[in-house]
């Protein structure tokens, strides 16, 4: 059990440092996110100016940032599992005392974990600056950046499962890029759900999205026990769900490579 | 059976779609049967070097794909140190080291030596242990200066002697070697094949190598199995392969004005060196290249005697 768990933590490790070594990605993604922030955060002084409610781009810019950071800070796993599994580069692990799956999926988190963290200190000084004293009290800050860290490591587990719908399709791009598209829409990752019709919400709950983003990030403007404990429940359970639909396709995975190799 | 590796009427047949670019065959889709691995067996011993050479398609990957756990045979059963390696692929992963020529294991971005204590973590192995394995390989591989270089700054022929050691860490007792020379200069071959030959006499390690280089198998195998369409058309030691037919040679000069010349010299008659002395007496010569015949003459050679 230790053993497993030191060479899993090491994949997190030189994950983590290999992506730290990629300076220049990592300089691109926070000029991306100052950019994000700076028209966002003109565009809400705007609409709170002509609506006359103090404050509204604070709420908004705080949550437009922890949305950032579980979205943009997800690396592109769906493409590495296609690509490991269309070429065959998958066969290469089997024979090695690891789970390949794990070996991926740790070092998506690792890669992940520089971008949280990264974006998570750059962008709380931009928005700091920008919108001055966020709207949440300052001891709940790390319960709520806990809790983006816990939907960013399920973030990187979606993507990595969907990954392994290469089995069965011929591109992943297409579904990734459905799946991004529905997670800005149903996640409220962009603009909270709360602005959205009662009905819209109402088939947004029956998404992962919701679970994985909104009820996460609503914590920066609505934070309660109820409403943390409600985001750890149905986050809980979506993970379940991921794991069986994973359980379920490597079984399959695993299978085709038995008869087809590489 | 008593070797290291046995191996008893292995097939492989993989089911392939067939696809005439119709609509029929998106819904209707036909199928047809290709053996990649047709009925082999053999068996190696302990220290043994064998070159598993045939052309393009011939089987040899496939062969070696069952034996190191990674694909399950059609028919057949085959024993690696006693265990069926696609039924125990957790418990043979610890005696085997495989190194795929066209494949990398190693991290890209990171220095080699990062690389390194990962497959020490993934085999479980003991701080202690590791380091002096390790410094052991470092040596006998010489690439104590490449342990901080990140892999992409590495040429083909440092990456590929890291690619070895990073498979011998757990110090395997068989090493699967496949096209391990792939794409790389003569002098890095030279190389390679010196230090795996070195390294398996000395820990007595098992090899089976998988080339489509003939000078591959003559450098560092003591016997070759030679498979074609998925058969085994010979199987001897190397001795036997070059007395029946491993004996011309091929020789071409380029001379100073650029002409090419030639020339296919019978090693049982004419020894080479007599041979170049002969060439270099008759023309100017501004390059050389002395070379084994390609393996379709070899295969062509053994189904004409056969």
């Amino acid at each position: 059990m230790t053993k497993s768990f030191a060479k899993y933590a090491m994949l997190f490790a030189l994950s983590f440092k290999q992506a730290w070594s990629r300076k220049a990605n990592l300089s691109g993604l926070l000029f991306f996110l100052f950019i994000l922030l700076f028209i966002y955060n003109r565009l809400w002084e705007v609409i709170g100016l002509q609506d006359g409610v103090k404050g509204l781009n604070a709420t908004f810019i705080w949550y437009l940032l922890l949305a950032e950071m579980i979205i943009l800070s997800s690396p592109k796993m769906e493409r590495v599992l296609f690509d490991d599994i269309r070429s065959g580069t998958m066969a290469y692990y089997v024979n090695k005392p690891v789970s390949f799956f794990i070996m991926r999926y740790c070092e998506g988190v690792g890669n992940m974990t520089v971008s949280f963290l990264l974006m998570g200190f750059f962008g709380c000084i931009v928005t700091f600056a920008l919108t001055g004293t966020p709207p949440f009290a300052w001891w709940q800050f790390p319960l709520i950046v806990l809790m983006c860290y816990i939907s960013s490591c399920i973030n990187v587990l979606f993507y990595t499962g969907i990954g392994l719908c290469a089995l069965w399709l011929g591109s992943i791009r297409t579904l990734a890029m459905a799946f991004e598209r529905l997670a800005f829409i149903f996640g409220g990752a962009i603009f909270p759900l709360s602005i959205y019709p009662e009905w819209f919400v109402d088939i947004a709950k029956w998404t992962p999205f919701y679970a994985f983003y909104y009820l996460t990030i609503k914590l920066v403007y609505d934070f309660s026990w109820i409403n943390l404990w409600n985001a750890v429940l149905l986050n809980t359970l979506w993970i379940a769900v991921i794991l069986t639909f994973i359980g379920w396709a490597y079984a399959k995975l695993n299978k085709k490579v038995n008869i087809y190799g590489g | 059976m008593s070797g290291i590796i046995e191996v008893k009427q292995l097939t492989k047949k993989f089911r392939l779609k067939k696809s005439n670019g119709g609509i029929k065959s998106v819904f209707r889709p036909e199928y047809k049967t290709v053996t990649a691995v047709d009925r082999i067996s053999f068996e190696i011993g302990r220290g043994e070097r064998v070159a598993f050479i045939g052309p393009n398609g011939a089987g040899k990957s496939t062969t070696i794909k069952m034996l190191s756990s990674i694909l399950y045979p059609t028919s057949g059963t085959a024993l690696v140190k006693g265990l069926v390696p696609w039924e125990n692929r957790r418990k043979v992963a610890r005696d085997i080291g495989t190194v795929f020529g066209q494949r990398s294991q190693l991290w890209y971005n990171l220095p080699v030596q990062d690389s390194f204590a990962l497959m020490g973590k993934i085999y479980d192995l003991e701080e202690v242990a590791f380091k002096r394995r390790l410094s052991r390989l470092v040596r006998l591989f010489a690439i104590r200066d490449l342990l901080s270089s990140p892999t992409r700054a590495l040429s083909l022929g440092q990456r590929m002697r890291c690619e070895i050691v990073a498979s011998l860490l757990h110090k395997p007792q068989i090493l699967f070697l496949d096209e391990p020379t792939i794409g790389l200069d003569v002098t890095a071959k030279e190389i390679i094949r010196d230090l795996v030959k070195k390294q398996a006499l000395e820990e007595e390690t098992t090899l089976l190598l998988t080339s489509h280089d003939t000078d591959d198998m003559e450098k560092v195998c003591n016997r070759v199995i030679v498979i074609n369409k998925g058969r085994i058309i010979f199987d001897d030691s190397l001795n036997r392969l070059k007395e029946s037919y491993l004996n011309k040679k091929y020789i071409e000069i380029t001379t100073d004005s650029g002409e090419k010349v030639r020339q296919v010299v019978n090693t049982k008659e004419t020894p080479v060196r007599k041979a170049l002395d002969e060439l270099v007496k008759k023309y100017h010569v501004a390059d050389l290249t002395v070379e084994n015949p390609p393996m379709e003459e070899i295969i062509k050679e053994i189904y004409g005697r056969d």
